[in-house]
């Protein structure tokens, strides 16, 4: 993959991928950072000609990059009040985040990537290298443990409508 | 749990994540300099884009009209009046002559980025260095902030409650970066970098971190990419692939020509005759619309792009310090000593028009690390406002001397920068300061 068509691929999928990490961290900063690790990781020489699904790739690896982080460490960093920041818009209230936060990080990386990557049990399976029977099971008891959540928000939206 | 439950659930799930994640709201991606994307839109994509752009100018034309209606009606006829020097002045030279204070509403800038990261030295202090975002495709791209260093002696002492060993580059053009810090007093080892070593610290801080090539930092439109640390001094042993840039040459000034037709820098940076001034002038300097036959001369300004050049100039041009962007100051022979302040983006290409085409406008200057601009606009019967904004996104950042009842009661005169979030400037007889 060239870096225009690398480019192209990137503007597809960019910010699909930096919505699934937010999904995954809870913060649209640590979401941020491990996106952009991941993007420096494509960068190495013959990794971005191994890469098959893009958006499955960067994924995986800025998850990665989020759970190995110091992330918390690394901010107390103060950083200069001077600079222009752009802060973006507030991730209070958000339903999925509330929800997803009930799952173990595990859980929640492979029912992002299922259900808002759209990602097969098998592609699941191979990009982080399990078998299709634990990513199954993973994801099965993930729903188990959102389940009376899940009703109850039906049900709360259904009324909503009626 | 059932197969039908489990269906219900899974849709349900899906429904709630895509509705929820699917719309928190972020910037798209964005890469530097990609002209060709044009050319790939879809035909009608295409179509359906030049109509969407028509229907805005001509919703722009129709509020330009009606504004030039509204204010040619207030504008008086020019009087004599000292144009100011081709050097930015911080006086005024407007004397008693009325002129409409038009609003003018700045186009969407283009979206830059930053950088911003910490460093991380062998030792109780800190270097004094300037950091670089040199681009990986054009080295000639580049951006520069300077850091004054730290510890001992004799270097500044970070703000209580901060580390102060953080640098930011703003006004960053998208796209992907070597981030070098080149130190000021010639020691060794230098350069710092971003490296792969900084990802491996922030993962495994225990290392070990034996891979220290540079890798480089993607920065996004409108976004800061955080984290590019400076932990790596000195070349990697052997030869690193890939290598470290070298320190980039300083740019040299840009100043007006001697002619006044151009701003250069030994290469022509902007010429007077550029496609959006002269868009400019035909569509929003209010010459070339009701009054296009006023003087026998105003025809062909505003329709031959020779005349125009003939007959318009510029006044001054001020530069930021790294040379990526210039304020500028234009006045034209066909409506003197009216001129329009503006600013002009290197790395973009853009020109942007900060007042209307009036008397007493002028692009005054950067704050000392380039990171906001003043400039003088508004001015009705001598009596002139002041503007402050950020050069990136050129949001506002100060407007000193409000009009009070519709008009301003004294002049307003900037004096200096105290920093760059700060200016002293004159209100009347009065010195005073504003804190941004």
């Amino acid at each position: 993959m060239n870096e225009a068509e690398w480019t192209s691929v990137l503007e597809e999928c960019y910010a699909r991928v930096l919505r699934a990490l937010v999904g995954v961290s809870g913060s649209r900063e640590t979401a941020e950072d491990g996106l952009q690790d991941a993007l420096a990781a494509a960068w190495k020489p013959g990794v971005r000609e191994r890469i098959e699904r893009p958006d499955a790739w960067l994924f995986r690896v800025g998850v990665r990059m989020i759970r190995r982080g110091r992330w918390r460490t690394r901010r107390e960093v103060t950083m200069d009040d001077n600079q222009t920041r752009i802060p973006g818009p507030g991730l209070d209230r958000v339903f999925a985040l509330e929800l997803l936060s009930k799952l173990s990080f595990h859980q929640r990386e492979l029912v992002v990537a299922r259900y808002f990557l759209g990602l097969s049990y098998r592609e699941i399976a191979n990009q982080w290298d399990i078998s299709v029977g634990t990513a199954t099971s993973t994801v099965s008891h993930a729903l188990e443990r959102l389940r009376h959540d899940l009703q109850k928000e039906e049900a709360g939206w259904t009324s909503k409508r009626v | 749990m059932d197969e039908q439950t489990r269906l219900n659930l899974e849709q349900r799930l899906e429904d709630v994540l895509r509705r929820d994640l699917g719309t928190i709201p972020v910037r798209p991606f964005a890469m530097y300099n990609r002209p060709s994307r044009a050319a790939a839109v879809h035909p009608i994509r295409r179509v359906f884009s030049i109509a969407g752009a028509a229907a805005v100018i001509a919703v722009v034309i129709l509020v330009a009209l009606a504004a030039a209606f509204a204010l040619r009606e207030l504008k008086p006829t020019p009087a004599t009046v000292p144009v100011s020097s081709s050097s930015p002045s911080p006086s005024s030279a407007a004397s008693a002559q009325p002129s409409a204070t038009a609003a003018v509403a700045i186009p969407t800038p283009v979206a830059a980025g930053a950088i911003t990261g910490r460093f991380s030295y062998g030792s109780d202090f800190l270097p004094a260095v300037t950091v670089y975002a040199i681009s990986t495709t054009d080295p000639r791209v580049w951006y520069a902030v300077d850091f004054p260093g730290l510890g001992q002696p004799p270097r500044p002492t970070p703000q209580p409650g901060t580390s102060g060993a953080t640098y930011t580059i703003t006004g960053v053009a998208p796209g992907t970066y070597w981030v070098v810090a080149y130190r000021k007093d010639g020691q060794f080892p230098d350069p710092g970098y971003y490296s792969q070593g900084a990802i491996c610290v922030r993962t495994t801080p225990s290392g070990p971190c034996p891979d220290l090539r540079p890798i480089p930092a993607t920065v996004i439109a409108g976004q800061t990419t955080s984290g590019i640390d400076i932990l790596t001094w000195g070349p990697p042993p052997g030869q690193p692939s890939p290598t470290i840039p070298p320190r980039p040459t300083p740019r040299p000034v840009a100043v007006v020509s001697t002619d006044r037709k151009s701003v250069s820098d030994g290469q022509i940076v902007l010429a007077i005759d550029n496609d959006q001034i002269v868009e400019w002038f035909r569509t929003q300097s209010q010459l070339c619309d009701g009054n296009i036959n006023s003087t026998p001369d105003r025809r062909s300004f505003c329709t031959d792009k020779a005349t125009f050049r003939d007959r318009t100039h510029f006044v001054s041009a001020v530069p930021t310090p790294d040379g990526m962007t210039i304020g500028f100051t234009i006045g034209s022979d066909t409506l003197a000593p009216d001129a329009v302040a503006g600013i002009y983006q290197r790395s973009t290409g853009a020109v942007r028009f900060l007042t209307s085409y009036y008397l007493g406008n002028q692009f005054i200057s950067f704050s000392p690390s380039g990171a906001n601009f003043i400039y003088q606009g508004g001015c009705y019967e001598a009596k002139c406002g002041l503007f402050i904004r950020d050069t990136v996104t050129l949001v506002e950042r100060a407007r000193l001397n409000e009009l009070v009842g519709g008009e301003r009661r004294q002049n307003a005169t900037f004096v200096r920068w105290v920093s760059d979030n700060e200016v002293e400037y004159r209100l009347g007889p009065e010195l005073k300061r504003v804190n941004f």
